[in-house]
């Protein structure tokens, strides 16, 4: 007997869609439809559904490859990164020869050449540069983003894309599901979001922390590891020498600098430890990455795509985490939704405020929040408080920072925030609510020390 | 680009010397079908030194339709030949070669072939070439990765004779600070803290590190009671003493988080029973010599490193010194007690990662074939209640699959859903399964229909996935770093469940 004893000659796939089976998607704790195998699955699978790729980095290449050996005939795919060098161990559709080549471009084409049946058409540039229509005509769409913001504005492009009726029903037909992968080393998740119907992105977000920062007294005065030498060059030494020019992680020039200043005062300290590697992976804030888990995570995520478009078996409800590094463990699990997600529950908040606050501390606290806003505009029933964009209502919006909260709003007011983290439809509810007991002035000291030891365990 | 090396992102794993391990190391693959290739893309992608394929079969429709390393224009041709080609166009950096021949054919007319490799993957492989390819790895002590899918599912599975990892590099860093036990600049350090903390200002207080605060506390604690907490209250009295040096300072709110290190920190060789109980193996490796020596040594040796502690820079640097000296006064004491053949460096490394030591060894696979042990199976089943989640349960899988590769090793072919083999196969199950499992699941039917839906097939993300998990395993066996699965990681692509059962 040889090494395929026992299997089918035939396409893969075709076992799957033409067999009835009592696993159809109906079965599972996450239907998403009725399995009926026969030709028009397929059909639907090669010809009609369109599915788009978001990402064409450690995720995207595999979730590219995998898409279209499970038959998936319209791919696209959007990035808008260049190849470089330090992709080559792991994203297989790239050679040293494409380094500074657009992602999307190269993957597409290599794929379209290698699989037979195969059409995958690329996009280059941002995921936030394309509007609603452009989703729209999606089936549904898989990312493999490297970045938590990408991937909370595609998600909330997603959601406000499902209809809600007045009844609170939602059109199906609006419903775009967003299958996400992501991986950190030999650590991954996989997820699967039916936009109102499961929990979104946004419902996690606590689970992905922001990015680790040393406290600034201990860079500036006490250092103690190589860290905090590379970061006193990259935040302190940086801006006092290069007044007009941001530091460019990509240029070797730059970051020899930055390596050369963290050594000098790694040495005048006795720190050992500062190495270029150990630069770069402080100041680009480099995740590991392997081969291996891209493939996994993007195999599970590939696999869930084709389930949900075919409805040939159960489907993922709702999250699957992999670690690798102590044997192999892994949980699938339900992912609650958040009961007042900002994006997908559409909940007002209440919100305790000073009325002695000024509008800009107002901002600056949304900012720090769990609720992780950029650049937030707010805006009453029936006027508008502050507008970061566009210049002449910045402009003119500007006066109200200063003033406080009492002189602009009543109590109970409710506002609408807007944010560029967001896609455009997505606005939240906040209900201020006045209260004397909360501070008058917020964050004195910010982010200088909440890290490190910390006052979070104070006995 | 601010690098110029492809391996940038890996190096930050498993370092320098794990890629040299991977680049250092000739794999054999045994099956070019999805599985097998795409296991072999993930070990080329970053960077093993050498493979060779071993296939008999030639590349046919099924193949183009699901693997990535076969074209349209390749049917016809030996799948070894195409698959190495193809491969070898991913990493410059590897050299490859192919066998055309049937596995079995292989294994039997040269039984020695697989002791030149560091390691074997079998993908995809009928029972019978298993079994040789099994006994063949076994026999030779070569660590065998055997990855298999079928439809929705899947498994890896490895066979280690006895595998050795110094690195095992555990998610939470066991940070070796002896506070309970210090060694003697330590013990100096905290009696000077403890003379002088009254007298210092809340400035001088706030520079001294955790560890040091710890090691005064813990000395004083012993001189009055003899011994170090141990009861809870005890322990209550402990944190309550450091607190009272003020709580308001990080450094002494670290102490506070960090107290149980006073009663964990053992030098004692009990606390490592398990791992150097086997010293007495008999291969003697290196990493055996080294663990006879810290044995004869008596004491844990200290490992050197130390976390970040808030802290004066001086004082923290001088500490961090400290600590690497008596690391090192201890290997230099071990190297001692340790054969010269051993090189110092191997004798600094294991005595630096000792608590992180740990060896491996599974069932063989005939062992497995001839007496399955459902034990672990029975366990998961038991903790589930929900019956639509409970047919997923993948060791549940895992069963059934051995019921339908039973079916093709009598047969010679895969079971189909007519209804004559689902009834032999519910039989088969019936009888792996008879009082191993605390129930009898009554979606067997179910299950064997499934299977037979699968028709063996490859599916290609599935595929995918099994592959990456078996590259992932074989990684990390070639580096002898991070711990292997012992010994099944099954894959329940239906509702994306997974499991690692021993079996
Ligand atoms: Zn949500």
């Amino acid at each position: 007997m040889s090494a395929v004893a026992g299997a089918t000659k035939a396409n893969p796939i075709d076992c799957l869609l033409l067999t009835p089976t009592a696993f159809g998607s109906e079965s599972g704790t996450l239907p998403v439809g009725e399995f009926s195998p026969g030709d028009e699955v397929k059909e639907f699978l090669t010809n009609e559904c369109k599915v788009l790729v978001v990402g064409a980095g450690g995720l995207g290449c595999e979730v590219l490859k995998d898409l279209s050996l499970m038959g998936f005939g319209d791919i696209h795919v959007i990035d808008m990164d260049t190849i470089d060098v330090s992709n080559l161990n792991r994203q297989f559709l790239f050679r040293a020869s494409d380094v500074g080549q657009p992602k999307a471009s190269v993957a597409a084409k290599f794929i379209n050449a290698r699989v037979a049946g195969a059409k995958v058409m690329p996009y280059v540039g941002r995921v936030q540069d394309r509007d609603a229509d452009f989703y729209r005509q999606f089936n549904m769409v898989v990312s493999g983003l490297d970045n938590i913001e990408a991937r909370r504005w595609l998600n909330s492009m997603l959601v406000s894309l499902a209809e809600v009726d007045d009844d609170g029903d939602v059109d199906p037909s609006t419903v775009i599901p967003m299958i996400d992968g992501g991986t950190e080393g030999f650590k991954g998740q996989a997820r699967v979001i039916v936009p109102r119907f499961t929990s979104c992105f946004e419902c996690s977000l606590d689970s992905f922390p922001p990015q680790r920062t040393y406290p600034l007294c201990t860079i500036a005065e006490t250092p103690r590891l190589p860290e905090h030498c590379i970061s006193y060059a990259q935040i302190i030494l940086w801006p006092k020498s290069f007044p007009d020019r941001k530091i460019d992680t990509d240029s070797p020039e730059d970051m020899q600098w930055i390596f050369d200043q963290a050594k000098e005062r790694a040495e005048a300290y006795n720190i050992s430890g500062v190495t270029y590697m150990k630069t770069l992976g402080v100041v680009k804030n480099i995740i590991p990455a392997v081969a291996s888990t891209n493939a996994i995570i993007s195999g599970v995520c590939a696999t869930e795509c084709f389930k949900i478009a075919t409805m040939c078996s159960q489907n993922l409800d709702t999250y699957m985490m992999y670690m690798g590094s102590e044997g192999v463990y892994t949980h699938t699990f339900r992912y609650e939704k958040k009961p007042d997600c900002p994006v997908c529950s559409g909940a007002t908040r209440d919100l305790a405020v000073n009325p002695n606050l000024t509008l800009a501390d107002l901002i600056k606290s949304l900012k720090a929040s769990d609720l992780r806003l950029k650049a937030p505009s707010l805006a009453k029933a029936d006027s508008t408080l502050y507008m970061q964009k566009p210049k002449a209502l910045e402009l003119a919006t500007r006066p109200n920072l200063t003033k406080t909260l009492s002189e602009l709003v009543d109590d109970d007011d409710e506002i609408t925030v807007t944010d560029p983290v967001f896609s455009g439809d997505v606005a939240l509810s906040l209900k201020l609510n006045f209260s004397l007991d909360q501070p008058t002035v917020f964050g004195d000291d910010d982010d200088d020390d909440d890290e490190v030891g910390g006052k979070k365990n104070a006995p | 680009m601010a690098t110029k090396n492809k391996y940038d992102r890996q190096l930050r794993l498993w370092g320098a010397e794990g890629q040299a391990a991977l680049s250092a190391a000739h794999v054999l693959l045994i099956g070019a079908g999805p599985t097998g290739t795409e296991a072999l893309k993930n070990l080329v992608l970053p960077g093993v030194g050498e493979f060779t394929v071993v296939d008999g079969e030639r590349v046919g429709e099924s193949d183009v339709a699901s693997s990535f390393f076969a074209r349209e224009c390749d049917i016809g041709r030996p799948r070894a030949v195409v698959a190495c080609e193809l491969l070898l166009e991913l990493n410059p950096d590897v050299r490859g070669q192919s066998r055309v021949v049937s596995p079995e054919e292989l294994f039997r007319s040269e039984p020695e072939y697989a002791g030149s490799f560091a390691l074997v993957i079998g993908a995809q492989l009928d029972p019978l070439s298993l079994q040789t390819v099994g006994e063949a790895c076994w026999k030779r002590s070569v660590p065998l990765v055997v990855a298999r899918t079928c439809g929705l599912v899947g498994s890896v599975r490895l066979q280690l004779r006895r595998h050795e990892v110094v690195e095992s590099k555990p998610e939470n860093t066991t940070w070796d600070l002896r506070v309970g036990d210090p060694f003697q600049t330590l013990e100096e350090l905290g009696r000077e803290c403890a003379g002088m903390w009254e007298s210092w200002s809340s400035f001088e207080r706030g520079r001294v590190p955790y560890a040091v605060i710890l090691a005064a506390v813990a000395e004083r604690f012993r001189r009055e009671r003899g011994v170090l907490p141990e009861t809870a209250r005890d322990k209550a009295d402990f944190r309550h003493r450091i607190t009272q040096l003020g709580g308001d300072l990080e450094n002494v709110q670290e102490a506070c988080e960090n107290c149980y290190r006073v009663w964990t920190s053992s030098s004692s060789l009990e606390s490592l029973e398990v791992r150097l109980s086997h010293q007495d193996a008999s291969d003697v490796t290196p990493l055996v010599k080294v663990l006879r020596g810290i044995a004869k040594f008596g004491r844990i040796p200290i490992a050197g490193p130390i976390p970040d502690m808030h802290a004066d820079t001086s004082q923290f640097v001088a500490l961090q010194r400290a600590y690497a000296r008596a690391a090192n006064a201890d290997a230099k004491a071990v190297r001692e007690l340790v054969p010269s053949e051993v090189p110092d460096d191997y004798v600094n490394y294991v005595c630096r990662h000792l608590r992180d030591v740990r060896i491996v060894a599974t069932r063989s696979l005939a062992d497995e074939l001839e007496s399955p042990d459902l034990e672990d199976a029975a366990d998961a089943l038991a903790e589930s209640d929900d019956p639509t989640k409970l047919a997923q349960t993948p060791v549940l899988w895992y069963v059934a699959l051995r019921a339908a590769d039973r079916f093709l090793l009598k047969r010679k072919r895969w079971p189909s859903t007519d209804p004559l083999d689902v009834k032999d196969l519910v039989a088969d199950l019936q009888a792996l399964s008879a009082g191993k499992l605390p129930w009898t699941p009554d979606t067997w039917d179910h299950h064997a229909i499934e299977l037979a839906r699968f028709q063996n097939a490859e599916l290609h993300a599935v595929a995918s996935v099994i592959a990456a998990v078996a590259a992932q395993e074989a990684v990390k066996l070639i580096a002898h770093m991070y711990l292997p699965i012992n010994h099944t990681f099954f894959f329940n692509a239906i509702n994306a469940s997974a499991a690692t059962f021993e079996i």
